[in-house]
């Protein structure tokens, strides 16, 4: 046992050994976990919710609620009778759009950015339409998918 | 693996490696042995870091006012180990920042910028100023209230330096005013142009470190010690002690920021609303001390003031050796060092001005 | 520091490393597809937070409300706190659906209709209700009556208003309430009677600034079927879809029909565990899928192992042979042929309100609903065969026992052998117990096929009792109040009415081999002959 035979390993190579096997132990979770972070997590369906009932939108109420990123939404009835839910952040730098219903337009006033009765982007700066969520009436009820 | 294998290999890569081990290495005093000699390695290992970790935040994150939030969101909220991931570059950023200081107080105590080591310093300083702006613009891609503000804030600040301040403000924000583009290019000189720019003046710090040597201790009693040193335990090569000491000391902060990571991670803020101005708006904790004296200094004669500060940090070689080592001769007989003094007098201010900013 | 104690820095660093990084890949929350989450809108995040269990100053005030509420179908679907304890803005909708006012209900007994007027007051205006009151910033009430499920349930709602279940607290005038508040005590008629049957809900202190109104301690709590709640409505859904999970399952479950049809007076769930259906319903329950959500448990399509309660007499029935599909009802009447409660049975018509529209169908209408869901697991032989056992039974209880003791016990109050008062003596509860407990349990045990409840809990202690215990009584009260001919002369009449003597009561004389032989054969000809 007291001497080294080209044989076998010696204790301070097999320490070293170890040693480097422990460190790329530790790079190989650091790989683990970058490469984890790379794929995709699989997407949660969402539930649409309830919001409130048919009568209580229309004639001009409408109702502001928030969707599950914090982004204000607006839901209110069309012309032809039918609800939208549209968000009312504007698409160019994030301020707040204001319905105006004597032109059934959305205007944003920080840069005078103007959007149609369904969200397009018309005049000014912005240039994505508002963004629309899906609304469904089942009796009477206002389901809305707020993702 | 079969012998022939190897020996193709070895003819494919020419590479004599003791040659390139003798090349590399270089012997280092045994004074240099001490743990406060490793933290410029480690603030360029924990850059290592930060770009690893960036590099795997980059592929979720969109440079876009409108979407920019949503991605962050989703790297916090949604990704696999997002949250821990963004939690390791926030807290990486702030080590690093500390740990650059820490290399500075060490090189500004052992005044290692002397013995015309001034391209060295400069190197440094500009290393410091790019990470401060990689910090920067890291926090300006969140899309946060923060962000926000910091931006048009800092947009104004490079605004008010004299003569080329409108020009400046309008490269920075890509416009006259925060824009679709400000933060593509906030993310471009994140992501790209700043570290592209440290590696090279690191490469230039580096060549400048190894040209010249390490500053070997000053009195003869530190030589004698050096040389007693060496005698009895050999030379402290670069290759492998100081080495694997910087890689030892680099693994347990990388293991302190993670277990920070774990305990403290980052938390979303809210995305930011052009049209509403938080009531206390401050910059990183790194910032405060500038920001204080801002305060003090307003409006363009702060600006100029910071600028001064800068110019003076960039050049402190030279007023060290023209102005302060002849005062330290002319009055303290050498018993004094002013440079140590001003360095001193100047940390305090620093940390002084960070505390009562904090509050 | 040497190289070997850098190395096993390297290595200590490294191996926690790992298990830091482990720890994080381990600590990975799943993300899951498509597993609902409770949804808290803005309006109700503030009632969560107080009331919940995640308060930043400590645990909630009842977190088990708002643990039951974050699993129920109402969370996950975006119903929330205000959207049930909050009340319409004025002039949203019609004021006679809007919970906020008061209505008064009315329930016609002759026709059998039912129906609601707005309470106005002099200027017309219509009135708040009284329990309305003002909570961290919002109008809130804590009863909650059927009006408010209705805004969103209104075809249950509807079901419901019509049904026996809604005016089950209007029993006044009955001799049930007499003996439950005064020969018991009220104590005994609110802890007992009421918590099935419903209280009166009354405000005794009213709101005031932000504190809340006091409801009056003898009529709350209580979540009794047929409660009258403080805005007039009558009902109470969290009765049978208990709060605050309001889940269809509970509701499903006999256990839950089971907290009031029980006991010696009516042992409908004891009567179903021991029936068949009880018995594959035991074995079969975690296999029926009794979560599926509401309208989607459908007999003979979602499940046909066994029947809970709701199978038979409100869930929804598929589609089979010739049939139709049967669709929901909240109405426990609806499929429901015989009364069973009073003294004596009858198949009561059916309810036509005055624009013509059906609320209630004919006893054939109703016993055809209620065959339908029978035919789902059983043949017509089976299903026909059972009705004449079943109307046999009734008829028995009716005619051998119903009618006499009912006939005698009038005529004893009459010609004034007993008080008027209700339940003082001991022929009150002799003739109370005929018709309110073993007759019952015997018509019961029929309908539902509990057979010991037919025979030893029913038919055998009506015998006993009629025979060895109400007619001796009657026969000594009538003696002590100096009536006995004349009362005896009444029970020979009543006894032997038309044929009953023969059918029913010849028996005690003794019956011989040739007598006991024409009974029976009787009996197997009327089996036939009889609806």
């Amino acid at each position: 046992m007291s001497d080294e035979s080209p044989a076998r390993v010696s204790r301070r190579a097999a320490l070293r050994l170890l040693v480097g096997g422990v460190a790329a132990g530790a790079a190989a979770m650091a790989g683990v976990v970058g490469v984890g972070f790379l794929y995709p997590v699989p997407k949660v369906e969402v539930k649409p919710r309830f919001i409130c009932l048919r009568h209580q939108v229309g004639d001009g109420k409408t109702l502001e609620l928030l969707d599950d990123d914090g982004r204000k939404v607006m839901l209110m009835e069309q012309a032809d009778g039918e609800l939208m839910a549209i968000g009312t952040t504007c698409t160019h730098l994030g301020c707040s759009v204001f319905y105006r219903a004597d032109e059934q337009k959305f205007e944003c006033p920080c840069h005078n950015g103007w959007f149609d009765a369904q969200g397009n982007a018309t005049d000014g700066p912005p240039e994505r339409p508002l963004p629309r969520y899906p609304v469904t009436v089942r009796d009477g009820k206002v389901f809305v998918k707020l993702a | 693996m079969p012998r022939r294998v190897i020996d193709e290999l070895l003819e494919a890569f020419p590479i004599d490696v003791q040659d390139l081990y003798e090349k590399a290495g270089e012997s280092l005093p045994h004074s240099a042995k001490r743990w406060w000699w490793c933290w410029g390695g480690i603030a360029g290992l924990l850059f290592g870091l930060q770009a690893a970790t960036g590099l795997l935040l980059a592929f979720y994150y969109r440079a876009e006012p409108g979407t920019a939030f949503e991605s962050i969101r989703y790297i916090t909220e949604d990704a696999r180990f997002g949250l821990f991931l963004r939690s390791v570059h926030n807290w990486g950023a702030s080590f690093m920042v500390v740990f650059l200081g820490l290399h500075m107080l060490r090189t500004f105590m052992t005044a290692s910028f002397r013995e015309h080591r001034w391209g060295t310093w400069m190197a440094g300083v500009g290393l410091l100023g790019v990470t401060l702006g990689l910090a920067f613009t890291g926090y300006a891609l969140v899309g946060d209230t923060v962000s926000y503000w910091a931006i048009v804030v800092t947009s104004n600040i490079v605004g008010a330096v004299p003569l080329i301040g409108g020009l400046a403000k309008q490269l920075f924000l890509a416009g006259d005013s925060f824009n679709q583009a400000t933060l593509s290019r906030m993310y471009a000189l994140h992501v790209q142009i700043m570290p592209a720019a440290l590696m090279g003046v690191v490469l230039v710090h580096l060549m400048f470190v190894r040209l010249h040597g390490m500053h070997k201790p000053g009195t003869q009693a530190d030589l004698d010690a050096e040389a007693a040193e060496t005698a009895e335990k050999g030379s402290h090569e670069f290759f492998p002690d100081h080495a694997i000491a910087e890689s030892a000391s680099f693994l347990y902060v990388a293991l302190v920021i993670m277990l920070l990571a774990l305990a403290f991670p980052v938390a979303m803020g809210l995305p930011f609303d052009p049209a509403v101005t938080p009531e206390h708006i401050k910059p990183e904790w790194y910032f405060y001390a500038v920001f204080h004296m801002l305060k003090l200094v307003p409006g363009q004669m702060g600006v100029v003031v910071t600028l001064l500060l800068g110019v003076a940090l960039f050049f402190w070689p030279f007023i060290d050796q023209y102005i302060l080592q002849p005062i330290d001769r002319a009055l303290f007989k050498g018993r004094l060092e002013t440079s140590l003094l001003v360095g001193m007098a100047t940390l305090a201010v620093f940390l002084i001005w960070s505390v009562v900013e904090a509050y | 520091m040497s190289l070997k104690i850098k190395e096993i820095i390297i290595a200590l660093c490294s191996a926690l490393i790992i298990v830091v990084l482990g720890y994080v890949v381990m600590a990975e929350k799943e993300h899951a597809t498509g597993e609902a989450k409770p949804v808290v809108k803005a309006d109700s995040a503030g009632c969560v937070d107080c009331h919940g269990e995640e308060l930043e100053n400590g645990p909630g005030r009842d977190p088990g409300i708002v643990s039951h509420w974050k699993h129920s179908v109402h969370a996950i679907n975006g119903v929330g706190c205000m959207d049930c304890h909050g009340v319409p803005a004025v002039g949203d909708g019609p004021d006679i659906d809007n919970p906020r006012y008061t209505v008064s209900t009315v329930w016609d007994k002759e026709s059998g209709n039912k129906s609601i007027t707005l309470v106005t007051d002099e200027a017309g205006a219509p009135v708040e209700r009284a329990d309305l009151w003002k909570h961290e910033g919002a109008q809130i009430v804590t009863a909650v009556s059927p009006r408010t499920c209705a805004q969103c349930h209104e075809t249950e709602s509807e079901q419901f208003f019509h049904s026996r279940h809604q005016s089950a607290s209007d029993f006044l005038g009955s001799v049930d309430n007499f003996l439950g508040r005064y020969a018991e005590g009220p104590a005994a008629a609110n802890n007992g009677c009421q918590q099935c049957h419903g209280s009166v809900l009354r405000v005794s202190v009213p709101a005031t600034g932000d504190e809340p109104p006091v409801y009056a301690a003898d009529t709350w709590p209580n979540t009794g079927m047929g409660r009258v709640n403080v805005d007039g409505s009558w009902g109470s859904c969290s009765a049978c879809h208990s709060r605050h999970e309001f889940s269809a399952e509970l509701a499903r479950r006999p256990e839950n029909c089971g907290k009031c049809h029980m006991g010696p007076d009516h042992p409908q769930i004891e009567i179903f565990t021991e029936s068949k259906h009880g018995i594959a319903f035991a074995k079969n329950a975690d296999s029926m899928g009794m979560d599926a959500p509401g309208l989607e448990w459908v007999l003979g399509e979602d499940y046909s192992a066994a029947p809970s309660c709701s199978s038979c007499h409100l869930g929804p029935v598929a589609a089979h042979g010739n049939y139709a599909p049967m669709e929901m009802t909240h109405d426990v009447g609806a499929r429901i042929s015989w009364t069973l409660r009073p003294k004596i049975s009858i198949q009561p018509g059916g309810i036509v309100d005055e624009s013509g529209l059906v609320r209630l169908k004919e006893p054939e209408g109703r016993r055809q609903d209620m065959k339908q869901a029978c035919l789902v697991c059983h043949g017509d032989a089976w299903v026909d065969g059972f009705y004449v056992q079943y109307d046999n039974a009734v008829h028995l209880y009716n005619e051998k026992y119903g009618k006499p003791s009912t006939a005698i016990y009038e005529h004893l109050k009459e010609v004034g052998v007993l008080d008027k008062v209700p339940m003082n003596e001991h022929l009150d509860y002799e003739y109370f117990e005929i018709w309110h407990h073993e007759g019952r349990r015997a018509r019961h045990g029929a309908a539902m096929m509990g057979p010991d409840y037919v025979q030893w809990h029913g038919f055998y202690e009506l015998t006993r009792n009629f025979y060895t215990k109400f007619l001796p009584a009657v026969e000594h009260a009538a003696e002590d109040a100096g009536k006995g001919e004349e009362v005896a002369a009444f029970v020979e009449k009543t006894l032997h009415e038309g044929d009953n003597w023969n059918k029913y009561h010849r028996w005690t004389e003794g019956l011989n081999a040739a007598e006991r032989e024409a009974m029976l054969s009787w009996e197997q000809e009327t089996y036939g002959a009889r609806e």
